[in-house]
């Protein structure tokens, strides 16, 4: 069969007539004569896009038996898929067509007419040549896996295992440390967390992987191979998951000691998480030699300005032990030194007038100094100011989990400037991440509390729980590259290049070979290839040679 | 003398530079119609016989963005 190429110029109402001379560019294309064997069908359109225009195009390549198409418009991030889609239904395969930009990189940006007339011709021209250097390309259907990885077992991580688990979608959480539950586990009400790990452990679909983390995974969203590693015995274990919910939550900033924060375990200074262990433990707040406190300080913001940022829990979780303090020895004077109240939740309000009609009071500083129980501070209007107590609660700045780095690199997602896991968008899509279908929940992405974390896991789950619907099919990335095994010379450059991990080594070849599962078409490994042997299929060097000799003829 | 007009090629990436250029079209940014778009999937694409064959063909300048 002769090839028979389609060529349809479209007017775009007036975006692209208004500006070039369409009927010009119809004739002179229908002219062309390097085209010798090949018969060109040339026609205009008002709108491709819409129902007619789509229309148009199907019968247009039905009724002339067209095995190439070119279709002038718009830029093809606008509507490739269109046109791929529109292929699809006729008996021409979608890898023979190509879209030329003529309105957002021609007609728009060239204001004299004939100039700009002169230039779409020049693209099409260059899309012609293109489209007979391109080759049929056929589309792979795989199973999509409906199954998900939750990195981290806090409340954030066990939410999220909770809700997703199903006859038909098993949860694998990974946890680092001997038992589930988090920082909550450490905290004074551990009730719902208990309640939470129960439900957890019972769950016959959420498989639970203690002292383990993440050895490797490759892959997209509803297709990626993990490997896990238990970090005491070095077992590794092997599955297939459809997503990944990054909830591995965060560390605190180690003051002890530091420049504003002078004290050794000796004296009588506490974390907030260490008096939440006592509580939980002895259900009593007492100084280390088991005495009760006389007076007590209460330091916030301790590295707020190192960090850069609000921690938001801290205020709160510090009032709360205000609270417990009152109640367990009414009569003691309590003092909060604060630098900014933040009391961002709706019940934290009425809690701080409480504290203040009790009695708690609040100094506001500017600078604040620990020097054992001793604390120097400088108030607002620059008066510096001692005060003695025999304890003191502190509360640290929240910070990246350890480990963000690796972690972050191995699932090839992006950290915020702080180190915490970065938002897809802040505003609008704040629960995925830059990978599609790897999200971050809880206070992986930056200071949360309790509900914060509860509620970004409902909504991962549910956006999962939309995205990877058992039993649907996925299309793999159909323009991938392949390594041409009689130029490789093994020597590895694109293993090292490819972000995705899609190339591997074959020993006994001793070639590289891309995975085409898991190849996302770039190109970087063409880019990166010393003897020139990668191919990126639908961008080969002959198919944008074409391109390259019109532009600069 | 006629006015030199570089030809100049532009390797842009369809997830950031090409995208950038389409903003600057639906801006009506002025361009000289000597300029010349090739969209690829990644500016890592572009190698050493991409850049050659561009300029053995006649090419003035390469502008390679991603
Ligand atoms: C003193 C104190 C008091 C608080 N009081 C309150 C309160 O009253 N109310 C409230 O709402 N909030 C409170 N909070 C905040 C609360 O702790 C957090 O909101 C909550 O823990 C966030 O849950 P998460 O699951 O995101 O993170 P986390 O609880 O930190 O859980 C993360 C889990 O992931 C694991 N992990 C980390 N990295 C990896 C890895 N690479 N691989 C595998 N596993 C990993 C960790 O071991 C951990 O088990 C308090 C915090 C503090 C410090
Ligand atoms: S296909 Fe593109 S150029 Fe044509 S009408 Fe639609 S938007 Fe306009
Ligand atoms: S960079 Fe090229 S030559 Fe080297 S291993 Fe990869 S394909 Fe082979
Ligand atoms: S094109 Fe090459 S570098 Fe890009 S994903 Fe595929 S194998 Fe990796």
């Amino acid at each position: 069969m002769s090839d028979k190429i389609g060529i349809f110029v479209c007017e775009c109402g007036p975006n692209i007539a208004g500006r070039v001379d369409i009927d010009k560019i119809v004739k002179e294309i229908s002219e062309l004569k390097d085209f010798n064997d090949k018969e060109l069908v040339v026609k205009k359109h008002k709108l491709l896009c819409s129902v007619g225009g789509k229309k148009f195009l199907e019968e247009e390549i039905k009724s002339n038996n067209l095995t190439h198409m070119v279709c002038a418009a718009c830029s093809p991030r606008d509507h490739d898929t269109t046109f791929i889609n529109v292929c699809k239904k006729t008996q021409m395969n979608p890898y023979l067509y190509t879209m030329v930009n003529i309105r957002e990189h021609c007609a728009w940006v060239i204001p004299d007419k004939e100039e700009a007339t002169k230039k779409a011709i020049q693209y099409i021209h260059g899309g012609i040549n293109r489209v007979f250097y391109q080759e049929e390309l056929f589309e792979k259907q795989l199973e999509s896996n409906p199954d998900v990885l939750v990195i981290g077992g806090g409340i954030a991580g066990i939410e999220s295992a909770l809700n997703l688990a199903s006859e038909e979608r098993t949860v694998y959480l990974i946890e680092k440390a001997p038992e589930p539950g988090g920082k909550t586990m450490q905290g004074s009400n551990l009730n719902f967390i208990r309640q939470k790990t129960a439900k957890l452990l019972n769950n016959p679909n959420v498989k639970i992987f203690t002292n383990t983390k993440l050895e490797n995974i490759i892959g997209f969203q509803g297709n990626f191979e993990i490997v896990i590693k238990n970090i005491i015995s070095n077992e590794l274990t092997e599955f297939m998951a459809g997503a990944v919910i990054i909830a591995t939550g965060y560390d605190l900033l180690d003051c002890k000691g530091s420049e504003y924060f002078n004290f050794t375990d000796k004296d009588d200074v506490f974390s907030g998480l260490e008096i939440e262990a006592l509580m939980s433990a002895q259900k009593k707040i007492v100084k280390k030699n088991g005495k009760a406190p006389s007076s007590v300080g209460m330091a916030h913001c301790a590295g707020r300005e190192k960090v850069g940022y609000c921690s938001k829990i801290c205020c709160n979780y510090l009032l709360k032990i205000s609270g417990y303090l009152k109640t367990m020895y009414p009569d003691i004077p309590i003092r909060h030194y604060v630098k900014e109240l933040c009391l961002p939740n709706k019940e934290n309000q009425s809690y701080y007038n409480e504290m203040k009609s009790g009695g708690v009071e609040f100094q506001y500083v500017k600078s604040l100094n620990l020097n054992g129980e001793t604390v120097n501070y400088t108030d607002i209007y620059g008066n510096a100011g001692e005060s003695a107590h025999d304890m003191i609660v502190y509360a640290q700045a929240m910070i990246p989990a350890s480990g963000s780095n690796e972690l972050a690199k191995l699932l090839n997602t992006d950290l915020d400037e702080f180190g915490f896991y970065k938002e897809a968008h802040l505003k609008i899509d704040p629960i995925s991440t830059s990978n599609d279908g790897i999200f971050a929940v809880g206070a992986a992405h930056g200071p949360a509390d309790v509900t914060d974390s509860v509620i970004q896991a409902k909504a991962a789950v549910a956006k999962i729980s939309v995205q990877l619907i058992p039993g649907q099919k996925i299309i793999p990335e159909v323009k991938v590259s392949e390594i041409l095994e009689a130029y490789c010379t093994g020597c590895q450059t694109c293993l090292q290049i490819c972000k995705y991990g899609a190339i591997y080594f074959d020993d006994e070849r001793a070639v590289s070979v891309v995975n085409e599962a898991v190849c996302r078409g770039c190109g970087n490994c063409v880019g990166s290839c010393p003897s020139g042997s990668i191919r990126s299929k639908h961008f080969t060097n002959p198919q944008l040679f074409q391109e390259v000799k019109e532009a600069v003829r | 003398m006629e006015e030199f007009k570089p030809k100049i090629v532009g390797f842009l990436c369809n997830w950031c530079t090409y995208a950038a250029a389409d903003m600057a079209g639906a801006a009506k940014t002025k361009l000289p119609s000597s300029f010349n778009v090739v969209r690829i999937m990644c500016s890592g694409r572009v190698d050493h016989n991409l850049l050659l064959t561009t300029f053995f063909n006649g090419a003035d300048g390469i502008l390679v963005a991603g």
